[in-house]
């Protein structure tokens, strides 16, 4: 039924668009793909490299990147504003380097240990957005900015036989202290599904050619993503149990917090 | 038989019937078949020329072919401008003299394509084609066919000499050679060279001149003509007569006791003139006189009443010339010359009442000027004017506005008497009364009675009360009609000026407003066209974009009228990008009506670029449009001027279906930094109801890409379709 609802929505809105906006040449309705991406500087890419090198476990490759690829509809409601729905896939890991798991925590010996390896992350983000085009520009064609909310659900997949930490843990024998090494593998489940909401904001500039391709180019960033959480800082609990959901936000705002995009887009 | 008929026929066909100018005038109009420029390829045309070039192994042929580029494009543009006049009888008649000139040179007369230009300027150039063009302005200032002949021998000898060409290649590489030197030195250099070359067509033409029987002696006095080319065409009395009547005599103080003298500039530093100074021009035109014989030599060889007919016509032509630009006081001056020579004539007498009409509105400040107009600053104080005309100016400059309405009025009502179907004249006394109203006169006011009455009978003081109490308007007008009974008689000069009119006249009585001193409000809060200068309908939105549409009316219909496309790059020697100007021009054409095809949006394109040789009406009727909007961008935008100088707009409304006219175009400019701007520009024009009702301008830091100008234009016809 809710399904319904929204069709009936988006038919109206649609509808509502056809009598109001002049579109390309009398198009008001496209559909193509994006491809999204950003320097993998710090945070690891899909193939767990980054463009400066890090202390952990991620190899250092010249050129990292990370890739997000876009599947977006987008109709035209007036001469200055479209509105679209996308979706957008990612696939990432979380170079376990900067994030130290509490392995041991007493009144006298208190550890904290980086796992060693990293783990995956598949994500995909819905999107609904709205463009504003500027004084000039007819949409879709000309230069716009762009924002609407956004749901990130995300995937965390880890394999313990690459991802463990390698721990002392203390322990009381005979009135004294022994420590003890111990291989700690398990991170909860193996596939840990997140969901989390944002914001994007983004500009960008298109080109139409043979009166049916869109070409747009521009960038956009995820509001929330670009500003540190003060909760995720170095000092907080985090043990094996939660450590992928205490780091995983990190790496998804970090892939989404800034992105240049590139559009192909074909309007009927 | 047929032999001798089908020609007769064919010829008959062709001649152009005379105006009978002592009844009325026509705008001289194009007729006929249309030449070849309207219809060639012109890039075919100028690769042709260029090959041509490049055969006879001329120096320079870099510039040379620029040249043939700009020249070609410029001829075309000249021809197509709607000013050209084609196959009609100035233009039939210039040629004609043409003829007798080279009788004996048939070769290098089939070379020349001369034209009559709608130019009030006395002028006459002549292109390295052949192409020459004679201004409206100097024809009517000619004394004498002989002296028009002289003139056209001047500018074949351009065109023989090649002189046109040889003057850009020389500009060219002073341009290219002297970035050392300043800009002054560099125009002295251009003037000196261009002014030897005018000196040698002075000579060349003289030779030439001096083959046919025309009088050698108006080769000297064409220069005279030159140099009072500044003063109106003929130079008389401007008489305070002509708008008396029996119940109207101009106080003296409204005129001058005597006007200025002509100043004589004749032999003025000509350091930085292209041509030299006339005094010199003349002088070598005397020295080459004085050793030949002038026996048996004449002024007109196609025909004096003919010379004289054309001149005519040129000069009613001009006075349309001058209203298409707003001067008003010259179009007056013009119109009363010639109403001195065609007292019957009705445009004549509708060219006096559009300008009284218009200085009215001038007066009340509903007509404006601004820095483009070609009267800037408005009407020159007559202190500007030399000899007659001055007296003209000093008196437009001198009676107070509410004065000059109601002059306006007297002239105009009574000329509307004279000429009752003319519906122009008709209109603008109409639209006069409405100015009346709004003054704070009223027929009350033209029956005070001054206390210096002579005859004070019991009924005058009855007038008087009447007149301190506002009565009914028949008993206004009964208390006029027993004023005039008892001969009384009131210092201020216009109280009587309808007395005529009062009495005898039930139309001008039911027109009068009654009471304008009761009722009226300022005079700046005119509502109606004639006498609104700003748009201020309350319908129209506007928006900080510049753009604003009046919703009242459902366009559907529009006049496309000459879609323009200019490319401009500053980095490149030719910053005119002619070929590519033109190549997107075309598309820019394809662009518009697709965009109009897709929204069933119905477009008329009238262009002159898109005719065929029997189009003759469609550059007709482009020039009309044109002239009208001429006249309508003299002043701003948004301002309201009635437009005098056409009255054929209504016609044209339906014979095209529509009154919306939509002008656009596209300019792509190119810096030498390589900076890039697109403009683009439409405007709807309801040329009916003179008010613009679509406008945008833009301006795009972009090159001019297909997407760009597809999204706007196609943006336009959606805005305008609904209403938007």
């Amino acid at each position: 039924m809710r399904l319904m609802y929204l069709i009936y929505a988006a038919m109206f809105i649609v509808a509502l668009s056809y009598g109001q906006s002049s579109g390309y040449m009398g198009k008001r309705l496209f559909f193509g793909y994006a491809f999204n991406t950003c320097p993998a500087l710090w945070g690891s890419n899909a193939n767990n490299k980054t463009i400066s090198g890090t202390e952990g476990n991620a190899e250092s490759g010249k050129i990292a990147f990370n890739v997000l690829h876009e599947g977006f509809f987008e109709c035209i409601l007036s001469s200055k504003w479209t509105m679209g729905l996308n979706a957008r896939y990612y696939k990432t890991t979380y170079d376990n380097a900067t994030m130290m798991v509490e392995t041991n925590r007493d009144l006298i010996y208190n550890s904290r240990t980086t796992p060693e390896g990293f783990y995956t992350i598949k994500g995909l983000s819905y999107g609904l957005y709205f463009k504003l085009f500027t004084a000039k520009s007819v949409a879709p064609w000309g230069k716009y900015i762009q924002f609407g909310p956004v749901l990130n659900t995300a995937n965390a997949f880890y394999n313990p036989n690459e991802m463990y930490v390698n721990a002392q843990t203390q322990y009381a024998v005979n009135y004294s202290y022994e420590r003890r090494d111990t291989l700690l593998t398990d991170f909860g489940s193996q596939k840990q599904s997140y969901k989390g909401f944002n914001f994007m904001f983004g500009f960008g500039k298109s080109r139409i050619f043979y009166n049916k391709l869109i070409v747009d180019y521009g960038c956009n960033m995820y509001l929330l993503s670009a500003f540190p959480n003060i909760a995720l800082t170095y000092k907080q609990d985090i043990t094996t149990q939660n450590y992928i959901q205490k780091t995983i936000n990190r790496r998804i705002r970090g892939i989404n917090h800034f992105n240049a995009f590139i559009k192909i887009a074909y309007l009927i | 038989m047929i032999k001798f008929i089908i020609p007769f026929v064919m010829l008959s066909g062709l001649a152009i019937s005379q105006q009978n100018l002592k009844d009325n005038f026509v705008p001289l109009k194009s007729s006929g078949t249309l030449p070849d420029v309207f219809t060639q390829n012109i890039r075919n045309v100028i690769q042709k020329d260029i090959s041509d070039l490049n055969k006879n192994h001329e120096n320079d042929k870099y510039i040379k072919s620029n040249y043939l580029t700009e020249a070609n494009y410029e001829i075309e543009k000249i021809v197509k401008s709607g000013n050209t006049l084609i196959n009609d009888e100035v233009t039939v008649y210039l040629n004609k003299v043409a003829d007798v000139i080279l009788k004996n040179n048939p070769t290098l007369r089939n070379e020349l394509h001369i034209y009559t230009l709608k130019s009030p300027v006395v002028n006459a150039y002549s292109y390295d084609k052949g192409y020459m063009f004679i201004d409206i302005g100097l024809i009517a200032q000619v004394e004498t066919e002989a002296q028009l002949a002289y003139i056209l021998c001047h500018e074949i000898s351009h065109y023989t000499k090649k002189h046109h060409i040889e003057g850009y290649v020389k500009n060219k590489k002073l341009d290219r050679q002297n970035y050392d030197r300043n800009g002054d030195d560099k125009l002295i250099e251009k003037c000196q060279y261009s002014k030897e070359k005018e000196s040698e067509a002075d000579v060349e033409g003289f030779r030439l001149f001096e083959q046919t029987d025309y009088n050698l002696k108006q080769a000297e006095k064409a220069f005279d003509v030159l140099q009072y080319a500044h003063l109106p065409f003929e130079l008389v009395e401007f008489k305070k007569s002509f708008f008396e009547t029996e119940y109207l005599k101009l106080p003296n103080g409204y005129f001058l006791k005597e006007v200025s003298s002509i100043r004589n500039n004749s032999n003025e530093d000509d350091t930085k003139l292209t041509h030299p100074n006339t005094a010199k021009r003349k002088q070598t035109v005397v020295d080459l006189i004085a050793n030949r014989s002038n026996a048996g030599k004449v002024n007109a060889l196609v025909g004096q009443s003919q010379f004289e007919y054309i001149r005519d016509l040129t000069r009613m032509e001009l006075c349309r010339l001058y209203l298409k630009r707003r001067d008003y006081p010259n179009a007056l001056y013009a119109a009363y010359v010639l109403a001195n020579k065609y007292p019957n004539n009705q445009y004549v007498a509708e060219v006096i009442s559009k300008c009284m009409y218009a200085i009215s509105l001038y007066g009340k400040g509903s007509i404006r000027y601004n820095s483009d107009s070609y009267l800037e600053n408005g009407i020159p104080s007559h202190s500007d004017i030399e000899s007659y005309p001055q007296q003209l100016y000093h008196f437009i400059n001198k009676v107070p506005s509410n004065e000059w309405t109601m002059l306006s009025l007297n002239y105009v009502y009574r000329t509307h008497k004279k000429f009752p179907s003319n519906q122009n004249i008709n209109a603008y006394s109409d639209s006069l009364f409405k100015l009346v109203s709004q003054v704070n006169w009223g027929i009350v006011d033209f029956v005070r009675l001054s206390k210096k009455t002579e005859v004070v009978t019991e009924t005058a003081k009855d007038t008087l009360a009447t007149a301190a109490e506002p009565a009914s308007k028949t008993d206004l007008i009964a208390s006029i009609q027993k004023e005039n009974n008892f001969k009384s008689y009131d210092t201020a000069y216009y109280k009587e000026m309808y007395l005529d009119l009062f009495m005898n006249d039930k139309e001008f009585i039911g027109k009068f407003p009654a009471n304008g001193s009761s009722t009226t409000s300022s005079s700046s809060g005119f509502s109606s066209y004639s006498t609104s200068s700003k748009s201020s309908d309350s319908k129209t939105k506007k928006s900080k974009k510049g753009e604003y549409i009046k919703t009242e009316d459902k366009i559907q219909k529009v006049l496309l009228l000459e879609p323009f496309y200019l490319k401009i790059d500053e980095s490149k020697e030719e910053e005119f990008q002619y070929f590519s100007s033109d190549k997107k021009q075309e598309n820019y054409i394809v662009t518009v009506n697709n965009c109009a095809q897709k929204q069933n949006f119905e477009l008329v394109t009238l262009d002159p670029g898109l005719v065929t040789s029997s189009d003759v009406d469609k550059v007709n009727d482009y020039s009309v449009i044109n002239d009208w909007f001429s006249e309508k961008f003299d002043a701003d935008s948004d301002d309201k001027n009635p437009i005098f100088n056409t009255n054929e707009i209504d016609n044209l409304v339906g014979k095209y279906g529509t009154q919306y006219v939509f002008k656009t175009g596209i300019v792509n400019y190119k810096s030498r930094s390589g900076k890039k701007r697109t403009y683009y520009y439409a405007f709807v024009y309801d040329i009916k109801k003179n008010e613009m009702i679509y406008k945008k301008f833009e301006t795009f830091r972009d090159k001019d890409s297909k997407d760009l100008i597809n999204a706007k234009v196609y943006q336009t016809f959606y805005e305008l379709k609904h209403k938007k």
